[in-house]
């Protein structure tokens, strides 16, 4: 019992120590999340077309999806592509508002006398129940921004220029869905789509769905995938790259502090295999 | 700081409280723990509901109904006429009243044909769903095993992750095809080979697990040591 | 006798209902697009699909009933536990009249957003009418009747919204800068104003439906900052965000240090494959960390390779395994065959 605590305090000392400290290490590269850079800089859009983002987490896996969700949209309001937000998630509704919100502060702050007004770069469609049903009806729908009704604000989306000429689904150019849920992204790569319609989508995913989402990587259903935090945190590098103003520490730290409780716990299955084999070869030799 | 402020500095020792009632159950279940346990649920039960009604129920289905949709003009006319059809929503509206008749010992029955109608509505969903994201994945799996480069040379790293990945593909299949007695027969030889196939799988898995869940941990680690500090810094006129 | 054939009847019932809540899925993906136009199905899809989202949402008091019912009577009877019970209690009622206040609020704030987007809206409705030549009251009227209107509610603005009194912020200055726009826009009428949509008539319309969306867009920020302000929402928010989102995250956050735990006592390679799935977790944990450059420079590469070439093949196979069970158990489920505990009767 005591030892099992002793293990709990080493795992909350190694992910406190370099968050405390403030240690920030470069991220692992990961091809992954260069990829879906590349997508998101190749879309291209006309007036009236739209991406539509998902935020479908909650506090369960926000420590996960939040940074994904941020480093997205930061770089879909740098192109200045206008994002629909939704959700699936009744869970979803802080995260709907505060990270859009955040990030375009970040931006007008980095640039000053540029904007991000809602309305404009993003406009939040809410929390949107009925999963398959709802997508199957949103993707059938003659003009998305008529369908989708209202914003969380009691707006119709179609009152704002940027979103009042959506028309058919054809015209989302790029869907992103951040979730740690399968059966919520199982939605979408099932029903998102129609006879002559497969869309761009990427992917936030939560590292526990990382093996699962590189199916749907291979065969081409998915076309980006960001891989938890470290995902976050690369896509973070690539944006800093092009966008040397943008800034990361915050998630370097994060992630920063990840790898060093990685390492503990590695540290601890080496140590556990030890005494087992300690106790193996006691056991033999009598 | 002004009131919003207060707010927020309310919020964040609240939710920091809360954080370390939880946590103390590392060290061994208490009733700070079961309290705000019990508080959580409460809370996430009150809640699903209630945006169950703000967000569909209202906009979508009583909100047409009442004609709420329609705007009348400074002309006298109206932004669209009433549609009464709205008014069959009333239909599903007390079909899906059925649900409750699961307390009646006597008409549980009742309940039963609106779970039956959803799970109707589920199956043929579920079909559908099958096709659309398991025929892109059975064609993802036709992969050539021997790539040749534009310029005709072979390409052996590409050709030789095509063999690993189609007879992996196939090994584990053929370990989970339980339909035919297998004893002696060539399928059957070949099923244990897709064990360690698995494992290689597992053990990714369990690699990303691992990741998921210390980042849960950070999360809350840097939400005390960063938000709930500086908060509790503030109270005590510190910061 | 007669039991039993009143409860076969009923099972006959269900049955027949589960088989008539997949027609309309099953009808909309065996159809083609043209056949599902022509009976009429894709104009009607989206209250159908509301339709049946309704019926889902009817269950929503369940939860709800079974939990008040059962930690009621545990409170009401002070069995052991009942504070927590309480606890649960409060903090149930707590979010539903303080989800059910800020619904309110925001209903008010929606009425007065609709007041002014009916200024939009009219300008685009003469246009459309007039150009449809649809049956309307004459051009000149309804032109006169949007203006009078525009500026009622700009006035209405100016002793709300925008009265000297409430305190100032960006958004409020953006309010103003709209509500000025519309207002000049109104001031300027139409060169003709006859009962023919001329040019100059249609472009005024225009530009006055325009600078009502924007007045609208202007005015439902500004309401957001206000709200965000209010006892209301506040409490919404320590109990969404200071509450709930916290304790979520806590709860979640036990996982991570259990998983060590467990690592350390139960991860133990004792045979090839144990080796094998070690081997594997240690290159996908690696892999992906900022320390694991240290311990060498392949390592992402290979842990990209292991999830892109064995993994994803592996996992493939479960998938394709899993739904393929998935699709039986769908087409037994909606054609009854999986529906033994409907009927009373034993087979």
């Amino acid at each position: 019992m005591q030892g099992r605590r002793l293990i709990y305090l080493a795992m909350i000392v190694a992910v406190a120590v370099p968050m405390l400290l403030g240690w920030s290490l470069q991220p692992q590269r990961l091809v992954t999340a260069e990829r879906m850079y590349d997508v998101v800089e190749g879309v291209q859009v006309e007036p009236g077309e739209v991406a539509v983002v998902w935020f479908d987490f909650g506090p369960g896996t926000m420590a996960e999806n939040e940074p994904q969700a941020q480093v997205l949209l930061e770089h879909l309001f740098r192109r200045r592509i206008p994002v629909v937000l939704l959700s699936q998630y009744q869970q979803a509704e802080a995260a709907l508002q505060s990270i859009p919100r955040d990030v375009a502060t970040r931006l007008e702050r980095e640039m000053p006398g540029q904007r991000w007004s809602y309305g404009e770069a993003w406009v939040n469609g809410g929390f949107r129940p009925g999963g398959s049903i709802f997508i199957q009806a949103l993707v059938n729908a003659p003009d998305v921004s008529k369908f989708l009704g209202r914003e969380v604000g009691g707006m119709p989306i179609a009152q704002y220029p940027a979103f009042a000429k959506i028309g058919g689904v054809e015209r989302v150019k790029l869907v992103g869905h951040i979730t740690g849920l399968t059966g919520v992204f199982d939605t979408i790569i099932q029903f998102f789509q129609k006879a002559d319609y497969r869309p761009t989508l990427v992917h936030g995913c939560t590292s526990i769905t990382i093996p699962e989402a590189y199916i749907f990587l291979d065969s081409g259903q998915l076309k980006g995938l960001l891989e938890g935090i470290a995902g976050a945190a690369w896509y973070s590098e690539v944006l800093k790259q092009h966008f040397p103003q943008s800034n990361n520490t915050k998630l370097l730290v994060v992630n920063t502090a990840l790898s060093s409780a990685h390492l503990v716990l590695i540290g601890l299955i080496v140590l556990g295999n030890l005494i087992a084999l300690k106790d193996w070869l006691r056991r033999r030799h009598g | 700081m002004g009131s919003s402020g207060t707010w927020q500095l309310y919020s964040v020792l609240v939710g920091g409280l809360g954080t370390l009632a939880i946590f103390s159950f590392l060290i061994k279940e208490n009733p700070l723990y079961r309290f705000f346990e019990h508080l959580f649920i409460g809370i996430a039960a009150g809640l699903g509901p209630m945006l169950v009604i703000r967000d569909f129920l209202w906009p979508t289905i009583l909100a047409p109904m009442f004609g709420d949709n329609v705007t009348a003009f400074p002309d006298g006319t109206l932004s669209e006429p009433y549609q009464p059809l709205y008014l069959l929503y009333i239909v599903p509206m007390l079909f899906g009243c059925l649900y409750y008749f699961i307390y009646s010992r006597r008409n549980a029955w009742l309940a039963k044909i609106v779970i039956g109608f959803t799970l109707g509505a589920s199956g043929a969903l579920a079909i559908r769903g099958f096709f659309g994201e398991v025929l892109p994945q059975i064609f993802g799996s036709f992969k050539p095993l021997v790539v040749l480069s534009e310029a005709g040379g072979f390409e052996i790293v590409e050709s030789l992750n095509n063999i690993i990945f189609v007879a992996t593909l196939l090994l584990v299949l053929n370990y989970f095809f339980f339909t035919f007695g297998r004893e002696g027969s060539v399928q059957g030889k070949a099923a244990p080979l897709g064990r360690p196939l698995l494992m290689v799988c597992f053990g990714a898995f369990f690699g990303s697990t691992v990741m998921a869940r210390l980042a849960l941990l950070v999360e809350r680690v840097q939400f005390i040591s960063d938000d709930w500090l500086s908060a509790v810094r503030v109270l005590f006129g510190l910061g | 006798m007669e039991v039993r054939q009143a409860a076969d009847r009923r099972a006959q019932i269900i049955r027949l209902f589960t088989l008539l809540g997949g027609v309309y899925f099953f009808a909309y993906f065996l159809l083609p697009e043209s056949a599902i136009e022509a009976i009429g199905l894709k104009e009607r899809q989206e209250p159908i699909s509301n339709g049946f989202i309704a019926i889902g949402a009817m269950a929503i008091g369940l939860g709800l009933l079974n939990l008040v019912s059962a930690h009621g009577s545990r409170l009401a009877f002070r069995k052991k536990g009942w504070v927590y019970s309480l606890a649960l209690l409060s903090g149930l009622f707590s979010m539903i009249v303080v989800t059910a206040l800020q619904w309110r609020q925001s209903l008010g704030a929606t009425a007065e957003l609709r007041k002014i987007q009916v200024v939009s809206d009219f300008a685009q409705r003469i246009s459309q009418d007039a150009e449809g030549q649809k049956p309307a009251p004459p051009l000149s009227t309804r032109i006169e009747a949007l203006q009078r209107y525009a500026s009622e509610q700009l006035s209405a603005l100016d002793v709300g919204a925008l009265s000297p009194g409430t305190s100032d912020s960006p958004l409020r200055g953006e309010l103003r800068q709209s509500a000025q726009a519309l207002r000049e826009k109104i001031s300027v009428a139409p060169a003709e104003s006859g009962e023919a949509l001329t040019p100059p008539t249609k472009e005024w319309l225009e530009a006055v439906a325009k600078a009502g969306s924007k007045l609208g867009a202007a005015l439902s920020a500004y309401q957001r900052e206000l709200a965000s302000g209010t006892t209301v929402q506040q409490l919404y928010s320590l109990l969404y965000e200071g509450v709930f989102t916290q304790l979520g995250a806590a709860m979640f956050a036990l996982l991570g240090v259990y998983i060590a735990s467990a690592a350390f006592r139960a991860f133990r390679i004792r045979t090839v494959e144990s080796a094998l799935m070690m081997t594997a977790a240690l290159v996908v944990m690696l892999g992906q960390i900022s320390l694991g450059r240290m311990v060498s420079d392949q390592l992402p590469e290979l842990r990209q390779w292991l999830l892109e070439v064995p993994n994803s093949a592996a996992f493939r196979a479960i998938r394709l395994g899993a739904a393929v069970a998935g699709l039986m158990l769908a087409i037994r489920m909606w054609l009854s065959i999986e529906s033994r505990s409907f009927s009373s009767r034993k087979k």
